[in-house]
């Protein structure tokens, strides 16, 4: 396993050298078995040259055996290890063959005497990884490496503790030395000239075992005697079992390390995932997502150090895989930003992965990189776990995507009970722990009439296609006419002519990776696009919850710029309330609804002292007037839209009309938050703008937000008819939710959207939205992949 | 680090080299320089710290040595040649290829190794190297080290002739072992066939080569070319190993997609709606829309299969070309395709259904063969193995 350590060293060097002063594991090398390993790594497409006179004598070309580092004397690592003053304090990165080492050597003051302080002494502690060992890992070393030298620095200024523990472990190197020197003074002469060198090696331990001796080596003494050392086994040991390491060096300095690539083998076998990566997937985390903890909560709590940060104690108490991070956040009386870092954390340490909250309309199929095999240990384990159920049989339930409660009713029918839907909230909680489920989404593209442009006209090329656009097409037209006139039986001849060798160097991708060198120069590249432009371009539907990005949207229409930026905080603003508000304001929907009319005319009426109310009594003019003014324009765009002449806004007449089929409840709510919006909306653009115009362009724009063709292809369909679902449509369109990039669970919960309405909007305008189901890439990042 | 965020640490991307130079243990001076390609790049401060794992102990002697300090990786293969006749009895030499911090080594270590052995070998016959490190006029190295380091980072490829000798170098891209090509896997090439030199490649692979056009699988391409079959098997996964094809699942009506995350990307980027609407088309002269291809991928997904697809949005009047357009998808990434995996439960009671099947039903499965595998294996077309498959109670299937 590449994420092992092969080894760890601790290497000092002063005035008077340098000296390896130990080193873990110790064990001996057999020198017969390392002849025998030297035969370099096999490259099957390699031709095998049996006698190659002309070659030199083989070298050496491994130092790994069977696990273990071999044919490296602890002499020559210490002249390695202990670098010039000059690369002191940073990376120390060395590999020989296929073994990497890689420390931090830090340099710090040490006293040798009480009166002389002025020395400096340097320490290195090393980690021997495998070459092979990528690049994220290896940093991850190095960061251990320099926190334990900061430690052992602190630990030195604070009570000398290098200086004690240094002298413990010279002084058993002496010892052995002594000893051996002794022993080999009657032995044979070969022997003698690897006298230092011999000191770590057991084989002498054992001689001296075998002939009544004590000691067995300086490291085994040094380990017996020395908390360091015993503090470094610990390190390494922590390494190669759960890739987590807590060490309190000095009974004083808490070091806690985690290395992720090794730390998510321990729940999922063959599953590494990289700090990179769970950075990426933070940045995407929004606040509809969850967490789903992979060790159980009480173990979790008992295993937070007594100096925790007592928010990420509240957030694993009040911990469930329904509930979202916004959910959480509130419960917990945290911020998102907070809850969304704390769950990174339990991320990075293997506490958690990220997971859409477990609900009943959850699609769920086997993930692609599942594991699952008649002999698979999970079998037995998942038996365990819920008995009576087969794990096969369960997953093949999953074939098909369907929501979790059509599933839930074949099981109770099928598998023999699964005992209800707790205990299959239970059982895919399992599953996706293990990685084996993946949760599938819907997402809506606009099916516009001009693809990939925008408003400007400006193409936009992801950096792969640029780049083929840029050097040669060849790719994928070429193929086109390799299928045009290939199957031909040919002779290897023909077959010559048939694809005439143009140039010398075959390998395209050679020719690729020069046009690379050219520019190997590492220089910022400017876009020459503004600033905003990119961020429409990459980023504009990534509807960022936090940073400014939406901002962008309004840019490209006229008028829009200020709408939206109240839109955004708006939405900020609902988006922080909807879970907890939904109930009351459900309530308060009601009321609303059923006053709605009167209040239309009241105007004025403060029957709360709530302050939304205030808001909504304030605005109701306005409101009311942009209501009209949007509908005229409604009726310009669409010649076919027979409205009828009543004088009934469509945010009213939607309110009336919830016949549609729509739960009661929900449509209300639903409801509430249009009209909440649209007053909120109304009445502060009044006030900036200090005039009713403004807050009619403001509400306008939705539908402008159509370009002509659009808005054709709008009329030709039968549902633009009605108002109200032009409105969601124009509504959802601006926000830019139809790109492709946000689920329908995303537009549910930004837009407090019930999903039967959203089903139904996709339904009735089918013809131009194209639904397509994937996995949330967010979440599928912590998902091995083939 | 520098600012641009293509090029930092562990980027996995390979760099040029930046310098070439020779490094030997003078008698009494040390460690120096005796040439430099190009001059100064390496400033004698920094070569002084480095110098001991340039020239290091006699253990490390004859092993590839990287070493990362100060934002540049220097490989070396250090080499010491005893003979009476030098000074200290011993010549100690070590050339040193000079690349960025960030840069991908890997496939440099070869060349550096074999370039010494060169080096190595006109020493021991002509003293090539001391000659010109003791007169000081190391012209013919530096213009040796110089022709490398162009043509190596130009053409990855070099041809050295130095009086009678010559030695060839190239880099070789260092790749793991890709999977096993199975039998049901169909290759299909990465760049343009113009480009792929046949002269380059052995008389099998040249056999095979008019059959690989991205639909043939690899059974197929045995029977049509008349070679072994596991020849074919060697020679795709050869060729998966140098990058010049790659091995999509096999095309049938019959089989599931699913989309991807990354289908979106058809919605923006123009340069692959480009290339996707001149490869899925039919004939040249009438391309489809964008919109009908992304329709086409959005309506790939688990439980519906190619054929469902076709019938209901039926690509012959889109003028789409549906293997292509699979074809593509899978390439690009669009979409993957979503296996059965047929595998049989435990009980441990032997039902009556099973004895009056065949032989070839009583086999049990793992779990790990997916439905493709079994046709190709059991010459069996996807409809008859599921019937003989629902038949059989035990057997449940996983799709993923």
């Amino acid at each position: 396993m590449e994420v092992n350590p092969l080894n760890i060293f601790f290497v000092k060097s002063d005035s008077k050298g340098d000296r390896l002063l130990f080193r873990y594991p110790y064990t001996s090398e057999n020198k017969d078995e390392n002849k025998q390993k030297k035969c370099g790594r096999h490259n099957p497409y390699a031709i095998n040259s049996t006698e190659d006179l002309l070659q030199n004598p083989q070298s050496q070309t491994s130092n790994i055996c069977k696990g273990q580092l071999s044919g490296f004397t602890d002499e020559m690592l210490s002249t390695l290890f202990a670098v010039k003053a000059e690369l002191c304090n940073r990376k120390f990165e060395l590999k020989v063959n296929d073994v990497r080492f890689v420390g931090h050597p830090t340099l710090l003051p040490y006293r040798t005497n009480k009166d002389d302080t002025a020395a400096m002494i340097l320490i290195n502690i090393v980690f021997a990884l495998q070459a092979s060992a990528s690049h994220s890992i290896v940093k991850c070393y190095y960061d251990l490496s320099k926190r334990l030298g900061k430690a052992l620095r602190h630990e030195e200024k604070r009570c000398s503790y290098l200086t004690e523990e240094m002298k413990i472990m010279l002084a058993a190197h002496d010892e052995v030395s002594a000893l051996d020197s002794e022993m080999n003074s009657g032995e044979n002469d070969e022997e003698e000239e690897n006298l230092r060198h011999s000191v770590s090696s057991t084989t002498y331990g054992t001689e001296i075992c075998e002939n009544g001796a004590t000691p067995k080596s300086a490291f085994h003494l040094i380990l017996q005697r020395s908390s360091l050392a015993r503090s470094m086994k610990a390190v390494f040991e922590g390494l190669s079992s759960t890739g987590i390491v807590q060490v309190r060096i000095n009974k004083w300095v808490l070091l806690s390390f985690c290395l992720p690539h090794k730390a998510h083998q321990i729940h999922n076998r063959g599953l590494i995932i990289e700090p990179e990566t769970i950075d990426k997937c933070l940045q995407k985390l929004r606040p509809y997502h969850g967490m789903l903890l992979l060790v159980d909560p009480n173990y979790l709590l008992a295993s937070i150090p007594l100096d925790g940060s007592p928010a990420l104690l509240r957030l694993i108490k009040l911990y469930s895989p329904l509930k979202s991070l916004q959910t959480l956040a509130i419960e917990a009386d945290l911020s998102f930003t907070q809850v969304s870092q704390l769950t990174g954390h339990l991320v990075y340490w293997a506490k958690a992965t990220v997971i859409y909250p477990l609900c009943e309309g959850n699609v769920y199929v086997v993930a692609p990189g599942a594991n699952v095999h008649i002999h698979s240990p999970l079998l037995e384990e998942f038996a365990k776990e819920f008995p009576g159920l087969c794990l096969l049989q369960m997953l093949s339930e999953f074939s098909l995507p369907a929501p979790l409660w059509y599933v839930a009713r074949g099981v109770g029918g099928a598998g023999g009970g699964c005992g209800g839907g707790a205990r299959l909230a239970r059982v895919v909680a399992w599953l996706l722990r293990r990685r084996l489920l993946l949760q599938l989404h819907t997402y809506v593209q606009f099916n516009s009439p001009h693809w990939g442009r925008d408003p400007d006209c400006k193409e936009y090329y992801c950096e792969k296609h640029d780049n083929y656009n840029q050097s040669c097409n060849v790719s994928f037209s070429s193929l086109n006419q390799l299928h045009l006139n290939v199957p031909e039986p040919v002779e290897p001849r023909e077959s010559t002519n048939f694809f005439p060798d143009s140039d010398e160097d075959y390998p395209t991708e050679n020719n690729l990776n020069q046009t690379d060198f050219s520019h190997t120069q590492p220089i910022v590249i400017e876009s020459d696009h503004p600033k905003y432009e990119k961020f429409h371009e990459v980023d504009s539907a990534n509807h960022s919850f936090d940073d400014g990005v939406d901002e962008v949207d309004g840019l490209s229409k006229p008028n829009g710029i200020e709408s939206n930026d109240y839109d955004k905080s708006d939405q900020k603003k609902q988006g922080n309330s909807v879970d907890s508000g939904i109930s009351n304001n459900i309530n308060g929907a009601n009321n609303n609804v059923v006053d709605d009319k009167s209040k239309l005319h009241v105007n004025g009426h403060i029957v709360n002292g709530e302050k939304e109310r205030v808001e909504t009594a304030i605005s109701t003019l306005t409101s009311r007037l942009s209501d009209t003014s949007l509908k005229d324009i409604d009726v310009s765009n669409n010649d076919e839209d027979t409205l009828d002449g009543e004088d009934v806004s469509p945010r009213q007449k939607n309110s009336n009309g919830l016949v549609n089929g729509t739960e009661k409840k929900n449509g209300v709510s639903l409801n509430l938050k249009l009209q909440s919006e649209m007053c909120f909306q109304a009445a502060t653009v009044c006030v900036a703008a200090n005039g009713a115009g403004a807050g009619a362009a403001a509400r306008a724009s939705p539908l402008l937000a159509f370009s002509a063709a659009e808005r054709a292809a709008l009329a030709a369909l039968p549902a633009a008819a009605h108002p109200d679902d032009l409105l969601l449509l124009a509504r959802l369109h601006n926000k830019g939710y139809f790109r492709g990039e946000q689920h329908l669970e995303e537009i549910m919960f930004m837009e407090n959207v019930t999903r039967s309405q959203l089903m139904q909007l996709l339904d009735k305008f089918k013809d131009i939205l194209i639904t397509f189901e994937t996995e949330d890439p967010a979440v599928a990042m912590l998902y091995p992949y083939q | 680090m520098d600012g641009n965020a293509k090029y930092y640490e562990g980027c996995g991307q390979e760099g040029p080299i930046r310098c070439i130079f020779l490094c030997e243990f003078h008698p009494t001076a040390g460690p120096k320089i005796t040439c430099q390609v190009p001059e100064n790049y390496i400033s004698k401060d920094i070569f002084d710290t480095v110098s001991h794992y340039i020239i290091p102990k006699v253990q490390l002697q004859r092993c590839t040595l990287t070493v990362t300090l100060l934002g540049s990786k220097i490989l070396g293969f250090p080499v010491r040649i005893d003979n009476k006749k030098y000074a200290r009895n011993a010549y100690y030499f070590n050339l040193c290829f000079v690349c960025d911090a960030w840069a991908r080594t890997v496939h440099l270590e070869p060349l550096v190794k074999k370039l010494t052995e060169y080096l190595l070998s006109m020493e021991l016959e002509t003293e090539w190297l001391s000659k010109q490190s003791k007169s000081g006029d190391a012209k013919d190295l530096g213009g040796l080290m110089r022709q490398v380091m162009q043509d190596i980072n130009s053409k990855r490829m070099c041809t050295l002739t130095v009086g009678t000798t010559t030695t060839h170098l190239t880099v070789v891209r260092v790749n793991s072992d890709p999977a096993p090509v199975k039998d049901h896997q169909v290759p299909v090439f990465l760049y343009s066939r113009q480009s792929f030199v046949a002269d380059q490649w052995d008389l099998t692979t040249n056999q095979i080569l008019p059959y690989i056009d991205g639909f043939n699988h690899v059974s197929k391409i045995a029977a049509l070319s008349d070679v072994e079959v596991s020849l074919v098997r060697a020679c795709v996964q050869n060729l998966v190993y140098y990058g010049v094809v790659t091995i999509v699942p096999i095309f049938q009506y019959c089989a599931v997609y699913s989309a991807t995350p990354k289908l979106r990307q058809l919605t923006r980027c123009a340069g692959l709606q480009r290339q996707c609407v001149e490869f899925c088309a039919r004939s040249p002269r009438q391309l489809p829309k964008v919109s009908d291809l992304f329709r086409m991928y959005a309506g790939m997904s688990y439980g519906s299969t190619v054929r469902d697809l076709c019938l209901r949005l039926r690509p012959q009047e889109l003028a789409i070309n549906e293997r292509k357009l699979v074809l593509f998808g899978v390439l690009e990434g669009l979409i993957r395709r979503v296996y059965k995996y047929p595998i049989t439960l435990n009980n441990d009671d032997n039902s009556s259904v099973r004895s009056d099947h065949n032989q070839n039903m009583v086999r049990t499965y793992n779990g790990l063969v997916c439905l493709d595998e079994l046709c190709c294996q059991g010459g069996l077309s996807a409809s008859q193995l599921e019937e003989q498959l629902e038949r059989d109670n035990k057997v449940v299937f996983i799709v993923k």
